[in-house]
């Protein structure tokens, strides 16, 4: 579904991203781990089609990004580590301006109930997002994930800042969401949350993919080891 | 898709507290203009025609005369109020509504309204015209300043632009949102003034002002269009609202207030004025011995004395079968006519350049070609003015003539010879001259309006993260 072909990216003399090849499949959920300017957004951002490679391909559901921007952007769905909305909309007015521009219209119900799935509350739908906290901003987030029917959804540090509960929330709908093929590119520094909800973890530093594991074959005490030592080479 | 771009952006323009008061503001402005300007041509237009049909009254029932000293009582040709100028009163106030037909005596435009005003008028006058040319831009930066920049300080448009809408669709989503709301205003501004001057005139008038008013309601709708396109680009050009608050209203202070000013002071130094005295000690020497060292005029008497017995066949003037003194007046009315349209057409042609030096430093800013335009337009430029005084004159020569005419064989006009010389009546040159005017600033507003084309889809183009 997601395919990272030789994938470079400099920003002048700096290699953000250095030769990343990857594949995640249909249903995947695959956690990228690493410190800050490890490469993980850019990574994201180059499958968003945010910026451009220097080299090699990013492809999705096997169009190229750079090659066929509008019709992969049809396919995915993005959540970065602030949600941000139109502050003077509502919730409700937020969603359904992201799901007409994803090509749909829903009816206001079907709407609320998208917005019930994401686990909004349905007193806090009409209110305007100004007033919501970053729980209830990352929930609208959601929802909008949900309504685009998005094959292949990239989240940015998603869960920073959320409460244990609204964080349990988040990897249930995202397992849910991954059970119906949904594949999930996830960056992020929470190891026990990679551990958790990711069926692959791969991690990286300065750019590079320095291991690809499977969730199930590794030990949070080992995940943890291997990601301290790559922290480590950098200090 | 747009629609839906458009709906979200005025949904966010409402809801801003900022833009409801600044909207309230340039509402009040906006009727406030058009009461001033319908103020200002109902009370100017009635005064001058009751001034003009007083002073010919007057001239024509004055009763037994020498036809000589009655024609020096001479009466007032008054230009009318511009047909359009409750829109925009351009120069009007500078460059006087009165000439005064005395035969024999060249007329100059008298009473300049801006010569009764207070300091306060040195500010500009507010009508629809200064609205347009100074404010609305001012509003429209307002508004779009912030249109597209907004969107990288809270973060949006990472969501925005992993949607299905294209860059071309938000930049027009957005564009036509500004768009709507200044257009609004528009419309509100054209149908307003067209129920006034409907009020104020009558079919026939009504119906020979509607293409200048068509083209000038287009003219301020494109440059409305352009305004909000070149700021909407800026705001995405620059990706930051104070950033772009800076280079737009800089823009416009620069455009509006630095720049006309500037060339202005340059003009007069590139192409200095003819002094009054330069021109007077021009215009005499040129009388005395005329245009082409003729001769001084006692020269000229005695060689038209010379002439007019020969043509008459006499040897001595009181054989003359005609005065002689009425045949001398026109003759130096015309030489001296000749003098004075070549000292005018100078001063004419001096105005123009520095009025071209002006308008070529429109290529640096549209505010100013607009405003050309707009006087053009609404015949309140120094073109219609130039127009009035020459016809003026032409009706002040045209009574000389037939004041000189008569009095070669009567000593004595009465109410019925004064009947005889015609009212002087003004009417501002049609669309087709207006236009023909307004080319430099028309081409100059076209540039204008290609370079806000092209400033689109270039930073249409840097719409990235």
């Amino acid at each position: 579904m997601l395919k990272a072909e030789n994938l470079t990216k400099q920003f002048g003399t700096h290699t953000a991203l250095d030769n990343l090849n990857l594949e995640i499949k249909k249903g995947d959920i695959y956690c990228l781990l690493g410190s800050n300017g490890a490469g993980k957004s850019t990574t994201i951002n180059i499958f968003l089609g945010f910026i451009p490679a220097s080299s090699g391909r990013a492809l999705i559901d096997g169009n190229e990004v750079t090659v066929n921007n509008h019709a992969t952007r049809d396919l995915v769905a993005y959540i970065p580590e602030v949600v941000n909305l139109y502050g003077t909309l509502t919730g409700m007015e937020n969603l359904e301006f992201f799901s007409g521009l994803s090509g749909y219209n829903y009816s206001k119900t079907e709407l609320i109930q998208f917005m019930e799935t994401a686990g909004l509350q349905r007193s806090a739908i009409d209110k305007r997002v100004s007033s919501y906290s970053k729980g209830m901003r990352q929930k609208v987030g959601i929802a909008v994930a949900l309504v685009k029917k998005a094959k292949a959804l990239f989240l940015d540090e998603p869960t920073s800042g959320l409460d244990p509960h609204a964080s349990n929330e988040f990897s249930q709908i995202i397992t849910h969401l991954s059970e119906q093929g949904v594949s999930t590119l996830m960056a992020t520094h929470d190891l026990l949350m990679a551990k958790n909800l990711g069926n692959r973890i791969g991690i990286m530093h300065q750019g590079s993919l320095k291991h690809d594991l499977l969730s199930q074959e590794v030990s949070h005490t080992d995940l943890t080891r291997l990601y301290i030592d790559i922290v480590k080479q950098n200090v | 898709m747009i629609r839906l771009l458009i709906e979200k952006e005025l949904k966010e323009l409402f809801r801003t507290s900022k833009v409801i008061w600044m909207l309230g503001a340039i509402l009040s402005l906006m009727f406030l203009a058009l009461y001033n300007g319908y103020a200002y041509y109902v009370s100017h237009s009635s005064l001058l025609r009751e001034s003009q049909e007083v002073t010919y009254k007057q001239f024509i029932s004055q009763g037994d005369k020498n036809p000589h000293l009655g024609a020096h009582f001479g009466f007032y040709a008054y230009k009318p109020t511009a047909d359009m100028a409750m829109v925009d009163n351009g120069i009007e106030d500078y460059t006087g509504n009165s000439f005064y037909l005395e035969p024999h005596k060249r007329g100059v435009v008298k009473f300049k309204e801006i010569s009764d005003a207070t300091g306060l008028r040195s500010f500009g006058f507010l009508n629809i015209g200064y609205l347009a040319q100074f404010i609305l831009p001012l509003f429209i930066f307002l508004i779009t300043h912030n249109i597209f920049s907004k969107e990288w300080e809270n973060g949006t448009i990472k969501l925005l632009l992993s949607s299905k809408a294209t860059t071309h669709q938000i930049f027009a989503g957005k564009l036509f949102a500004c768009l709507l709301l200044v257009l609004s205003m528009i419309v509100v501004i054209a149908l307003a003034f067209m129920v006034l001057l409907w009020k104020e005139n009558d079919q026939g008038s009504f119906a020979r002002l509607l293409p200048a008013c068509g083209f000038y309601i287009l003219g301020l709708t494109l440059f409305s269009i352009m305004i909000t396109a070149i700021g909407t680009s800026v705001s995405l050009l620059t990706k930051s609202s104070t950033l772009s608050l800076i280079l737009l209203s800089g823009f416009w202070l620069v455009g509006v207030f630095l720049l006309p000013r500037l060339a202005g002071e340059v003009s007069k130094n590139v192409y200095p004025s003819i002094t009054s005295l330069e021109f007077e000690n021009k215009t005499f020497d040129e009388k005395q011995y005329g245009v082409g060292n003729e001769g001084h005029k006692d020269i000229r008497r005695e060689k038209l004395l010379k002439e007019t017995m020969a043509k008459y066949n006499v040897k001595k003037i009181e054989d003359l079968p005609v005065y002689f003194i009425p045949i001398t007046i026109e003759f130096f009315e015309e030489s001296d006519g000749v003098v004075m349209d070549r000292a005018y057409q100078a001063v004419d042609e001096n105005e123009s350049l520095q009025d071209h030096f002006v308008l070529a430093s429109a290529w640096l800013s549209p505010f100013l070609a607009f405003r050309d335009f707009s006087m053009r337009i609404t015949a309140t430029d120094m073109s219609t003015h130039n127009d009035f005084t020459r016809k003026a004159e032409n009706h002040r020569r045209k009574i000389g003539e037939i004041v000189d005419d008569f009095y070669q064989k009567n000593t004595v006009a009465g109410n019925d010879f004064w009947k005889t010389v015609p009212q002087f009546s003004y009417q501002a040159p049609g669309i087709g001259w207006r236009l023909g005017n307004a080319t430099h600033s028309i081409l100059i507003l076209t540039g204008w309006m290609l370079f806000s084309i092209g400033l689109m889809v270039f930073s249409s183009r840097k719409m990235t993260v």
